[in-house]
């Protein structure tokens, strides 16, 4: 045969269909890589619709019960009961000192088991944030136990503890600590037989503490990497955590866009996983995207929704925050009524949780409202009162004499919103090395 | 109302083990050549992984397609320690992708007759136009049209039954 055979006869050759001559296109093909090549190719989208549940039909019959020790059903009842007996113990050793809890495994090993280890990283989460410095000590008491496991449970608790340290020290200010845990983390789920998922959420890990020394590329690039691994399995609360720190970054270095398109992309999966909480702090981001872009409608749709989210979920101070935000467009849209009233409300309701600082900065926005609309009795009396609350707060004396000269300005009505703005960059950077100095 | 939930998880992991156990021993023993008797214990792990996780997951499917890939990619890692692997089975995305479409077109070619199977597979698989199929069948390429439109229809209706 000299001509290579068409596209359909390689078919039906390939299917023992009549053709003319078989032995010649079996001659053929011995010979030329190319039609052997197109013949594979061939073969391969020929089974592209019947080989998987040609697989499964012919196993099927003979599809053996699997042995007791790969029992999947059996293991997940095995981890119930586990599970449940760390409760119990976990209930006994809330009685206790934590000083006292090795001793208490010690006395009973019974107990050492990943399901308390898992228990103990639970009460880990719940901490970590309100009281970093005890959630290590849970953290060390979770290593103790990991110790008595066997593999593989020993490396993924070793893991699951060294991700949590990394946390618990990133709260703690620790960064340089937190992460070489998050690293160690990484390399023991990298003992895993498929750890990819975990590494996956250690990189992420790492990521949130360069985000915090704002390291952003360093950041960005184990983020990317967190990216690549996680979504492989789809769509997962990780990755949508991956997704939404990645955006921060980006917000952070200006690429407002790109932000605002990856925290859309989270949304729905959010909504699918029913986290309100991260849901409600989107929108919240969203609202400052659509106001940078220029876009106050869009924005105080997603303000408002971020504060009915906090609101529902009665996190006050992200409430207030959102309706501090709420109060930010409803001035660039010029609806400055609401706007004031809103304000007002936020500053009674951050001090009352004793939160001074932000209500000083809710008080400026309320300054300088206040100037815009000429009325300056009501500003000086505002103004007074700013010294007193970011004293409260903490500031440096520098700031103090910086809020002081306003309220002088103020109350000589001499003062300008430029200048309530002036003075608010001031004591937002607090920076003790840089004397105030009025603005020439 | 804790229990509950609980009770939930526990039929997510029945009911994925019973619909895609036989669809991970495929990827297993298909995409990885993975021997036989270490097949079993690598989907163990998956599922023990996946309890673990089940709460952040969002497609269970997809998760543990990729979680076998993962599994077989570290057996061959630890069996031939040094050696490096295959490019086709580093790339995680083709496994999966490639898996997930292959298992979508095989369940919905299975609800189709024969005779559309056969024809949609020469039409859209092997890319042959109406006159060369008319030509395999001995009919006229406008009967094959009317074929293709009507198999394609039914295709659409065993689409819209599954979602």
């Amino acid at each position: 045969m000299s001509e290579h055979p068409d596209r359909t006869t390689l078919a039906k050759y390939l299917e023992g269909e009549p053709v003319d001559d078989r032995l010649a296109i079996a001659t053929h093909l011995a010979d030329c890589a190319d039609c052997q090549n197109e013949l594979d190719a061939l073969e391969a989208t020929f089974r592209l619709h019947d080989n998987v549940l040609d697989f499964i039909e012919s196993r099927r019959s003979d599809r053996e019960r699997p042995l007791e020790q790969f029992d999947i059903l059996a293991t997940r009842q095995r981890m119930g009961a586990e599970a449940a007996r760390a409760e119990s113990f976990f209930g006994d050793l809330m009685r206790l000192p934590i000083e006292e809890w090795p001793s208490a495994f010690e006395a009973n090993p019974q107990h050492c088991t990943e399901g308390m280890v898992l228990r103990l990283l639970t009460e880990v989460e719940l901490e970590v944030k309100r009281r970093p410095q005890h959630a290590l000590l849970l953290i060390n008491v979770a290593e103790t136990v990991t110790g008595s496991l066997d593999i593989p449970a020993i490396h993924v608790c070793a893991g699951d503890c060294w991700k949590q340290r990394a946390n618990a020290l990133r709260h703690l200010g620790r960064y340089a600590e937190s992460l070489e845990a998050a690293d160690l983390a990484a390399a023991f789920y990298r003992l895993l037989p498929l750890g990819d998922f975990e590494i996956g959420q250690a990189l992420y890990t790492r990521a949130i503490t360069l985000f915090k020394m704002t390291h952003y590329e360093e950041a960005l690039s184990a983020l990317q990497s967190a990216k690549e691994l996680l979504r492989e399995f789809g769509d997962t609360m990780p990755l949508a955590k991956t997704l939404i720190l990645e955006a921060c970054v980006r917000f952070e270095q200006g690429e407002i866009d790109w932000a605002e398109k990856t925290w859309l992309e989270v949304v729905p999966m959010l909504k699918r996983f029913d986290d309100r909480i991260e849901l409600a702090r989107v929108r919240a981001n969203l609202a400052e995207c659509s106001l940078k872009r220029g876009r106050p409608a869009s924005a105080l749709a997603q303000a408002q929704a971020a504060a009915t989210g906090f609101a529902e979920l009665q996190m006050d101070a992200e409430r207030i925050r959102s309706e501090w935000m709420v109060a930010a467009i409803l001035r660039a849209l010029g609806e400055h009524d609401r706007a004031l009233e809103l304000l007002y409300s936020a500053s009674a309701s951050f001090r009352a949780l004793g939160m001074t600082s932000d209500a000083g900065f809710v008080n400026l926005d309320i300054t300088e409202e206040l100037l815009r609309r000429n009325e300056w009795s009501e500003a000086a009396n505002i103004a007074r009162e700013l010294a007193g609350l970011f004293t409260a707060a903490g500031v440096t004396l520098a700031s103090v004499t910086a809020l002081s000269y306003l309220r002088t300005a103020v109350e000589g009505e001499r003062a300008t919103p430029a200048l309530v703005r002036y003075v608010r960059d001031y004591v937002a950077a607090d920076d003790p090395a840089r004397a105030f100095s009025a603005p020439s | 109302m804790l229990k509950d939930f609980d009770a939930a998880l526990t039929d997510r992991v029945a009911d994925s083990y019973e619909a895609y156990y036989d669809l991970l021993r495929f990827i297993a023993r298909r995409r990885f050549r993975i021997p036989a008797p270490d097949i079993q214990p690598l989907i163990h792990d998956v599922f023990v992984s996946f309890m673990r996780h089940e709460k952040v997951i969002g497609e269970d499917r997809r998760w543990l397609i990729a979680a076998i890939g993962n599994a077989c990619r570290n057996y061959w890692r630890n069996i031939r320690p040094g050696q490096q692997l295959d490019n086709e089975l580093l790339d995680p995305r083709t496994p999966v992708d490639e898996v997930l479409a292959r298992h979508d077109v095989a369940l919905l070619f299975a609800k189709l007759p024969v005779a559309c199977r056969s024809i949609l597979r020469l039409r859209y698989v092997e890319g042959l136009n109406p006159r060369e199929i008319a030509a395999r069948y001995g009919t006229s390429p406008g009967y094959i049209r009317l074929k293709v439109h009507r198999c394609l229809a039914a295709a659409r209706r065993a689409l819209g039954e599954r979602s």
